[in-house]
This record gives C-alpha cells, sequence and structure tokens, in this order.
C-alpha cells in the first residue's frame, strides 16, 4: 500500500511537470489560444501541431509586425474566458467579430470574411425565408454567428444549439434536426463533400452575417493592436493572403 | 485532411493524461474523503457542520463550474492575496478540484458505510472487553468495508469519467484527444466509438476488483 502511494505521488510530481507552463518572462512569445479542432481553419495534425487556414495567416501576421508566438489548444468554450483571465495574450480561432463579444474583448481589424449558409437534405427546403422554416428545428453550433442568425431572425422554428460542428451533423443525419446553419467553406469541404454528406445541399442566400473574423485581444491593448493591425494590413497588401488563402481555398474569395 | 489512423498516438497520449489524473487524484480523494468522513462522525459538533458544508457543497454544485472556478478564480484570488502573480498549472488545478469532488462523495460513502454497521455490533464488542480503538479496528471498519466496496468503486468509475471535464482548464486527456481528431479529420464515429472502447478496457480491471473484493470480504466476515 505504502509503495503504491509513493508511486502514484511521483507519478503526480511527472504529470505537474510535464504540464508546467512556458515561463513567464519580458520578451516571451505570445501565447495564442486556439481551438484546433476545426479543420481547415484551425486543426491538429497527427503530430500534435496546430495547423491551418488561420494558423498560416496569423503566423504571417506577427512575423510582418516582429512578433512571435506560440499556438495553445483549449476547449472553444474556454477561449474568451482564458483570454478574460489572461492565459493567453491574444485568440485566433475563427472568432467572429460581433457587438455582444466587443463588450467584453477587443478585435483587430478583420483578417478574412467567412458566409454562413443553411443545409438540408436534398429538396427539402427551396429558400431560407421565415415562412418556410416555420415550426421546423434548426441547428447550429452554440454561441456563434450561426446561432445569433437563427435566434434573431427565425423567431418561429425551434432553434437546437450543439457544442460542436460534428455533433450538429451527426444530428442532422440522424434526422433530429431539420437543416443546419454553419460556415460555409467548412461545410462544404469537411461534410458536403464527404460520403456522409451525398444526400445534402445548401439552400438559400449566402449570408455573411457578421463583421469577418479577427484576432481577440484582452481589453485595452492598444500598442499590441497597432502592430497586430499594421500586419494584417502588410499581408494583405503584399501578396502573402492571396497566396495562403489560394493554398487553401482555390478562388473563393475570402477578403 | 489526415487519415484517421495517423492520430492514434495522439490519442494514446490522451490516454495517458486520463491514467495519470486518475492515478494522481485517488490518493487525494482518499485522503480528503477519510479526514471528512472522520469529522462527520466526530463528536464535535462543529466538525460535523465543517462535514456537512463541504460535502454538501461540492456534491451540488456542478464538476465543470468547480474546475473553472479554480482554474480562473483561484490563481487570482491567491495573486491577490500573495500581492504577486501566481499561476496554477492546469494539471495541478485539474488534480486538486478532481480530489475535491471525489473527496466529497468519498466522505458520504465512509460515513453511510459505518453508521449503517449496527450500533448493536459496537455494544457487543465493548461488552466483551475490547477497547473502543480495537472494537474500531476489529469489528465496525471491516464491516463497514464490505458494504463500502460497491460505493467507492462507483465514485473511481465516476471520477475516471470526470476527468473529461479537466479539457476546460486545457488538459487534452483522452476525450478531448478525440475531439480534436475528430473534428481535424471529420471522422466523429471513429474517434468518439474509439474513445468508449477504450473507457469500457480501461474500466474492466476495476470491475474485476470489485467482484475479487466483495468475494473476499464474504469469506473475511
Amino acid at each position: 500500500m505504502r509503495k503504491a502511494i509513493a508511486i502514484s505521488l511521483f507519478v503526480c510530481v511527472l504529470g505537474t511537470l510535464f504540464s508546467v507552463n512556458a515561463s513567464l518572462g519580458s520578451d516571451r512569445p505570445l501565447r495564442i489560444g486556439v481551438e484546433g479542432a476545426l479543420a481547415p481553419f484551425n486543426y491538429t495534425d497527427p503530430s500534435g501541431k496546430v495547423v491551418g487556414f488561420d494558423v498560416e495567416l496569423t503566423d504571417a501576421i506577427l512575423d510582418a509586425s516582429g512578433l512571435t508566438g506560440e499556438w495553445i489548444r483549449q476547449d472553444w468554450d474556454g477561449l474568451i474566458p482564458g483570454i478574460i483571465a489572461g492565459k493567453f495574450d491574444i485568440v485566433s480561432a475563427t472568432v467572429s467579430i460581433t457587438e455582444e463579444r466587443k463588450k467584453r474583448v477587443d478585435f483587430t481589424d478583420p483578417l478574412y470574411r467567412t458566409s454562413i449558409r443553411f443545409v438540408a437534405a436534398k429538396g427539402a427546403f427551396l429558400d431560407d425565408r421565415n415562412s418556410t422554416l416555420r415550426g421546423k428545428r434548426l441547428g447550429a453550433q452554440r454561441a456563434t454567428v450561426s446561432s445569433a442568425h437563427l435566434q434573431k431572425h427565425y423567431p418561429d422554428s425551434e432553434v437546437v444549439l450543439y457544442d460542436t460542428q460534428d455533433a450538429l451533423r451527426l444530428d442532422l443525419i440522424a434526422g433530429r434536426i431539420d437543416a443546419l446553419i454553419a460556415d460555409q467553406i467548412a461545410t462544404e469541404d469537411s461534410f458536403l463533400k464527404k460520403p456522409e454528406g451525398t444526400g445534402y445541399e445548401f439552400f438559400g442566400s449566402v449570408i455573411k452575417p457578421d463583421d469577418g473574423i479577427g484576432i481577440v485581444l484582452p481589453k485595452g491593448h492598444d500598442e499590441l493592436m497597432q502592430r497586430l493591425n499594421s500586419g494584417i494590413a502588410t499581408i494583405r497588401s503584399n501578396g502573402k493572403f492571396d497566396q495562403i488563402s489560394e493554398k487553401y481555398f482555390g478562388d473563393t474569395d475570402l477578403r | 485532411m489526415e487519415n484517421a489512423l495517423a492520430y492514434g498516438p495522439q490519442v494514446l497520449q490522451g490516454l495517458l493524461y486520463t491514467v495519470l489524473l486518475t492515478v494522481c487524484t485517488v490518493p487525494f480523494a482518499v485522503m480528503v474523503g477519510v479526514t471528512f468522513a472522520a469529522f462527520s462522525l466526530a463528536k464535535s459538533r462543529l466538525l460535523n457542520r465543517v462535514a456537512r458544508v463541504y460535502a454538501g457543497l461540492f456534491r451540488s454544485i456542478p464538476e465543470l463550474v468547480i474546475l473553472l472556478f479554480f482554474y480562473y478564480g483561484l490563481s487570482n484570488v491567491v495573486s491577490t492575496i500573495l500581492m504577486k502573480p501566481v499561476e496554477f498549472s492546469p494539471f495541478t488545478t485539474g488534480v486538486v478540484a478532481l480530489s475535491l469532488i471525489s473527496g466529497s462523495y468519498t466522505a458520504e460513502v465512509l460515513r453511510g458505510a459505518v453508521q449503517a454497521v449496527s450500533l448493536g455490533q459496537t455494544e457487543a464488542a465493548l461488552s466483551l472487553g475490547f477497547r473502543p480503538i480495537a472494537a474500531w479496528i476489529k469489528i465496525i471498519l471491516p464491516q463497514a468495508y464490505k458494504m463500502a466496496i460497491a460505493p467507492l468503486t462507483n465514485v473511481l468509475l465516476i471520477l475516471i469519467k470526470d476527468t473529461a471535464l479537466a479539457s476546460v482548464v486545457g488538459i487534452e486527456e483522452l476525450l478531448r484527444k478525440s475531439s480534436i481528431a475528430a473534428g481535424s479529420t471529420h471522422s466523429p464515429f471513429i474517434f468518439f466509438g474509439g474513445a468508449a472502447a477504450i473507457y469500457l478496457v480501461a474500466s474492466i480491471p476495476i470491475l474485476v476488483w470489485q467482484e475479487k473484493a466483495e468475494k473476499k470480504s464474504e469469506v473475511a466476515i
């Protein structure tokens, strides 16, 4: 028994050592919070590295502003609390700029702009008018611009919210919701083009619901904000943005 | 995207953290549980009250809220008190929070088990000339142990699954790694199904232990 306790205490110490945060210095790299589970925007490769469109863009921006950063994965739900509590310096994780979020955190100028769109079984709906979707069950990921869009424009439908895109799609396939609304590119790439998405299609209009995707900063970090904004302007004018955008999305315009 | 199989090592690394968290939490949860069970069985009204408040609080508040409070709140509180920035690692936070949560259930299980041994047993032991301490060790505790096996196994199994909540403070345990891999490959069935299978396999030794322990204590009494 004593031996068992000794071994477990030893293992605990090891565990703590493994998970100790990077030491805090003055010229340390920026700690960048990211979800890391939203391919192709920000996801994780098999070696555990965070990769994707957001990651390459942000690294290019930091590079252009003379900054460095280290990527820290965190649950989506912990990202904004994390930045408010000072666990991250910035968050770059496909976060849409919204008035609601601006009350708690600051955003840089938009990095890029995506659109959201409804998806349902082929032929199920012809348009996305409120009257067409009255009384239907509509799904979206919780705390996203998609969920805000549903709650604002579809008061007569039943809005069902999910923690992840995967859960959302699984419920559409299972028939527990009639339609979902989500990011157009991500949905096309990772659902409609996959075998499980063959029976489904976009319907209704392409919606640009927000002011784009921004990098999140805690309130009042004006100097860092200026440096990041000048970095964004630089990569948008020197062709770096287009180069990365083309690599991920071909000729789809994300500006 | 990437081939799902390539994420195997990532998922196993997640399993390592699930096991680490569990192995580290159990000794502390037992210490906390025994201490507060002793408090609630003590003759002091004050200690009874302390034990009651603790068990009430930690069993009532959602585990997720406790974890978030410890991670985001506690370091701020401690930093303010010490007047210098203090940062707790996610792992430490996870172990402390999970120990207090599991400890509260353990305390109640142990208290219940001891109280379930009929008072007549103590009286009989004392009238046979046992000292109170000996009556406890030789008569009460062995019987209480037998009754505590099943509920303690429950606490342990629930703890293993609760470690998944530690992902909100940034620990990438089994379920979080599986969720990352699912989101990165868009193959949720493979990874969530795989995670379920791993939790099941990891629980089998505990279930076997429970059966053995229950048989053994049957013989002993």
